[in-house]
C-alpha cells in the first residue's frame, strides 16, 4: 500500500513509535468506532495515517465499564489531547457502529478546542452478505 | 431558476436538433443562436454540437439545479455521489457551523441518524434471524405504520356500543286480534 506504517516499539498509546512523525498536522479526521463494549478514538490526517490512538480500555476502565459512554468521553479527551498539542486545529468525525460511545465522545470532541468541520456516520452496512452469528439464546 | 431554465430549453433544442425534421429545427436554431451557436449541420455531423460555447455552464447548472430526474438519467454517478463519490462513502453527513452549540449538534446528529434508521438496522443485523422472524418482524412493523396512520378506530368504537344495546319497548307490541271473521286471511 501507499502509506508506510510506522513500526511501534512498545505498545504504551502508541505515541513513543511515532517520535520521528512529530509533523505539524492542522487538520485531520478523527474516527470513533463505538461498539457495545468498548470505544475506540483514532485520530488521522486527512490520507488517513493514524497519529494518535486511544481507546476505553487503554484509558483504565476493564469489563462492562468499558462501554459506558463515560469512558468513551475519557477516551476522546485523552486521544485529542495529544494532538491539540501537535497542533490540530480543524477536524472531521467519522463514527462507525451502534452503541453508547457515540454521543459522549462527539460531546467531548465539541467540548475540546477542536473546530468540527463534518460530523459523518460510516457504519459498514452490508447489502444482504455474511450471514451473521446465530441468535444467542439467553 | 432561470439556469435551470436555460438548462432545459439548451436540452430541448438539442434533442430537437436531433430529430430528422428539417422544418423546426431552423427556427429553434435560430431562437437559442446565441446559447448555442450551432452552424446548419446535416445529422450525419455529430462532432459541432457538443462544442457550443455553452455545454458546460449548462452541465454544471443542471447540477446545481438539483433536477434528480435529469440527473439521474443523465449522468447516475452524480445523483448517487454520497456513497460513490468519497472513496469512503458515508450513510449520513452533517455540516457543523462556527460556534454551534453542542447540544444543537448532538441533536440534529440524533435525528438524522434516526432518519437513516442506522441504529435499527445495526441491532437487526448482529444476530441471524430466519425467515420465521424476518416475517414476524416486518407484520409488527407494518401494524405500527398502519396503527400510527389510523388512530381513529378506538374513538369511534365507544361511540357505537351503546347505541346499539337499545331497551326493548314493551308499549309497542299489539295484543289484539285482527279484525274480520274466523279464517282471518
Amino acid at each position: 500500500m501507499a502509506k508506510p506504517l510506522p513500526k511501534i516499539g512498545s505498545r504504551r498509546n502508541g505515541r513513543i513509535g511515532s517520535r520521528k512523525n512529530s509533523r505539524k498536522i492542522p487538520k485531520g479526521v478523527i474516527h470513533v468506532q463505538a461498539s457495545f463494549n468498548n470505544t475506540i478514538v483514532t485520530v488521522t490526517d486527512v490520507r488517513g495515517r493514524v497519529i494518535s490512538w486511544s481507546s476505553a480500555g487503554t484509558c483504565g476502565f476493564r469489563g462492562t465499564r468499558r462501554g459506558t459512554p463515560f469512558a468513551a468521553q475519557t477516551a476522546a479527551g485523552n486521544a485529542i489531547r495529544t494532538v491539540v498539542d501537535q497542533g490540530m486545529q480543524r477536524a472531521e468525525v467519522m463514527i462507525k457502529g451502534p452503541g453508547l460511545g457515540r454521543d459522549a465522545a462527539l460531546r467531548a470532541i465539541r467540548r475540546s478546542s477542536i473546530l468540527l468541520s463534518f460530523v459523518r456516520d460510516v457504519t459498514p452496512m452490508p447489502h444482504n452478505g455474511c450471514r451473521p452469528p446465530k441468535k444467542r439464546r439467553v | 431558476m432561470e439556469q435551470s431554465a436555460m438548462a432545459i430549453s439548451s436540452l430541448s433544442s438539442f434533442f430537437s436538433s436531433l430529430q430528422p425534421s428539417r422544418s423546426s429545427a431552423p427556427t429553434i436554431l435560430s431562437i437559442s443562436s446565441q446559447q448555442l451557436r450551432l452552424p446548419r449541420i446535416t445529422l450525419s455531423e455529430w462532432t459541432p454540437l457538443v462544442a457550443a460555447s455553452n455545454p458546460a455552464p449548462s452541465f454544471i447548472s443542471l447540477t446545481t439545479a438539483g433536477d434528480s430526474d435529469i440527473l439521474s438519467v443523465v449522468c447516475p454517478s452524480l445523483a448517487y455521489a454520497k456513497t460513490l463519490h468519497f472513496k469512503s462513502g458515508f450513510n449520513v453527513q452533517i455540516n457543523v457551523e462556527e460556534n454551534e452549540p453542542e447540544d444543537r449538534i448532538l441533536l440534529r446528529f440524533r435525528r438524522a441518524v434516526m432518519k437513516a434508521g442506522i441504529l435499527q438496522e445495526c441491532k437487526r443485523r448482529r444476530f441471524f434471524e430466519s425467515s420465521h422472524d424476518k416475517k414476524k418482524r416486518k407484520a409488527r412493523d407494518a401494524a405500527r405504520r398502519n396503527r400510527k396512520r389510523h388512530p381513529r378506530k378506538k374513538a369511534q368504537g365507544k361511540k357505537e356500543a351503546p347505541k346499539k344495546e337499545e331497551k326493548y319497548n314493551d308499549e309497542d307490541d299489539n295484543w289484539e286480534l285482527p279484525e274480520g271473521e274466523l279464517p282471518y286471511c
